[in-house]
């Protein structure tokens, strides 16, 4: 089990390498000079070539990598050109409240996705397995922005029963969360019930259900616990996409994270926190993915060490 | 003949008629299109004309889906907005696929260094957060509906090489490509009449499902202002432009949001419709 865990560290890195390599090489595939788009085009050639000779874009590219690669294992991403302060410190006031809302918003999409999932695999062709099925369609279909829209509107605009901005308070937090986690319900809810029901008509469950364990029993212990690997990658793929989703959600709710610095930074042309920030959500998204991985392995003994 | 009930010929489109929804949602999809290529001229308003003494408006004869926050006509935006969002995502799921199918054939069906190389590069694209990917595509080349048709080209690569490498792996083995190999067919040959044939099912589902998921792609990205540029009309950016006034003029992001819904969910149903249709022993999986 130790080696697996290690093992699977250790397939970590190259994956890593290669994610900075490419958050490396986009500043340098962007059309025209990294300087120009910087400084602008009316500043005169000698500072555009003190600046260059500064960032050290005269050298060799292998040399700039192996000096960007340095910096970032020294927890430097460089300074925004946009706030003139560290990526880093920009970085680290933001990635929390991303992190929350992706959190929050995994939690919120798996409990009910896979309740709702249990309830439609139970239920099978029965009507509540028909409602189930058409709401995870919707949810899966709304854009996360409309989504948000309307709940902001029910909610803090009409009953005024929770704050529309920001995220300073628990109240603040709960329909970013909420909507974050909805548009993760349908894929859940699906998979979810497609695994139960794989599992439901499996032997040793009508064994369980002939020795008279109750019905309850069987279906979330005995039937559960053996649909959970398939139930698991869908909860660990969707959080990455909440990551990223939650981009839109912070627009909306006005919350400052990293998804939204992401977007303003692309609009502000300020490439050192672009490249920054990607890393740091690319980097996590990794991360997320291996554990999921490990998590495989505690939760069923049949996967394979090696 | 009379009392008798038409029967459709063709077992695939039977297969799919079979199933009311993605019926209706087929009708949906097509009746967008139409709208998209046939609309400016059945209802011709111009998008972009201005009106200030007519902002925010109600539903009225002239303008049946009220003005925006510039008092243009929104539902000439909505039209102008469908030839935007549907284009857009057709010519970017159409281009990754072609990629797509060409990348996963090669890795399939040559193996050893070349289907490792394209593995990996498919690894590393999926290891980006979709809507990430897209906003990275968009750092690097900038705003534009052209980029936005790179970013969901780009976007739509992986997933269908992965999948179209898993068919193609499946198919080679089988005894009658075996079979052709011995009867000294080369190799594009076997690809193209018999590889690709028979993964054609799988693709045509894959590139429905992935056309639901550019459209919310395409409009993630322009309410983000990310992607298409005003005035442009495109969906996601009118429902961007108008949630500033989601409190006192609500019919502004309702129009284009229940429009994305309901073309994604379409695609959606169309999209399982068509797997049930064309390949009966996946159905239920």
């Amino acid at each position: 089990m130790l080696k697996y865990i290690v093992k699977r560290l250790l397939q970590m890195i190259p994956m890593l390498l290669i994610l900075s390599v490419i958050v490396f090489l986009m500043v340098r595939l962007i059309p025209g000079d990294p300087v120009d788009i910087m400084l602008g085009f009316d500043v005169p050639k000698d500072t555009k070539e003190i600046e260059r000779e500064r960032l050290g874009l005269n050298d060799p590219l292998w040399e700039q990598y192996v000096r960007f690669l340095g910096d970032i294992l020294h927890g430097d991403l460089g300074t925004s050109i946009f706030s003139g302060k560290p990526v880093m410190e920009e970085l680290a006031n933001r990635f929390p409240k991303t992190l929350v809302l992706a959190v929050g918003g995994t939690f919120v999409g798996a409990a009910v996705g896979i309740l709702l999932g249990i309830i439609a695999a139970v239920k099978h062709n029965k009507l509540a397995d028909n409602i189930i099925m058409v709401a995870s369609l919707i949810t899966v279909s709304t854009p996360s922005f409309f989504l948000a829209l309307i709940l902001m509107l029910i909610f803090c605009l009409h009953f005024m029963w929770l704050p529309s901005i920001g995220m300073n308070s628990w109240q603040g937090a709960i329909l970013p969360i909420c909507t974050l986690g909805a548009t993760a319900i349908g894929s859940i809810a699906r998979t979810t019930r497609s695994a139960m029901l794989d599992v439901i008509h499996q032997d040793y469950i009508r064994t369980s259900r002939s020795r008279g364990v109750p019905e309850r029993v069987v279906i979330y212990v005995h039937a559960f616990k053996n649909a959970l690997i398939p139930i698991l990658t869908a909860v660990g793929l969707r959080f990455g996409g909440l990551l990223a989703g939650a981009t839109l959600v912070e627009t909306v709710f006005s919350i400052p994270g990293v998804g939204r610095f992401v977007v303003d930074s692309v609009s502000n042309r300020d490439y050192p926190a672009v490249q920054g920030s990607v890393l740091v959500l690319a980097t996590t998204f990794v991360v997320v993915n291996t554990v999921v991985d490990l998590l495989y392995a505690a939760v069923d003994p049949r996967v394979k060490y090696d | 003949m009379t009392g008798k009930k038409h029967r459709i010929r063709n077992p695939i489109l039977r297969r799919f008629m079979r199933r009311k929804v993605s019926v209706v949602a087929a009708v949906v999809l097509m009746l967008f299109v139409l709208i998209a290529i046939f609309g400016p001229v059945i209802y011709p308003v111009d998008p972009l004309k201005q009106s200030v003494m007519q902002k925010y408006g109600p539903i009225t004869w002239e303008h049946p889906l009220g003005t925006d926050n510039l008092g243009r006509d929104t539902l000439a935006r909505m039209i102008h907005g469908a030839r935007t969002s549907l284009s857009i995502s057709f010519a970017g799921v159409l281009s990754g696929a072609l990629f797509g199918v060409i990348l996963g054939v090669f890795a399939g069906y040559f193996g050893g260094w070349v289907d490792s190389l394209i593995s990996r590069i498919v690894d590393i694209l999926l290891a980006f957060p979709g809507l990430l990917l897209a906003i990275t595509i968009v750092a690097i080349l900038g705003a534009g509906s052209v980029n936005t048709v790179i970013a969901i080209t780009i976007f739509t690569i992986p997933g269908l090489t992965r999948m179209v490498r898993g068919c193609v792996i499946g198919l080679k083995n089988s005894e009658y490509v075996q079979a052709c190999r011995t009867m000294g067919e080369g190799n594009f040959r076997i690809i193209f009449t018999h590889i690709i044939p028979n993964t054609m099912s799988q693709i045509i589902v894959n590139v429905t499902l992935s056309l639901g998921t550019a459209i919310l792609t395409a409009s993630s990205l322009s309410f983000l202002g990310l992607g298409v540029t005003p005035p442009e009309a495109e969906w996601g950016a009118m429902l961007s432009g108008m949630r500033e006034v989601v409190r006192t003029y609500p019919l502004g992001v309702l129009v284009p949001g229940i429009t994305i819904t309901l073309v994604v969910m379409s695609f959606s149903l169309v999209g399982d419709g068509l797997r049930d249709a064309l390949d009966p022993k996946l159905k239920n999986n």
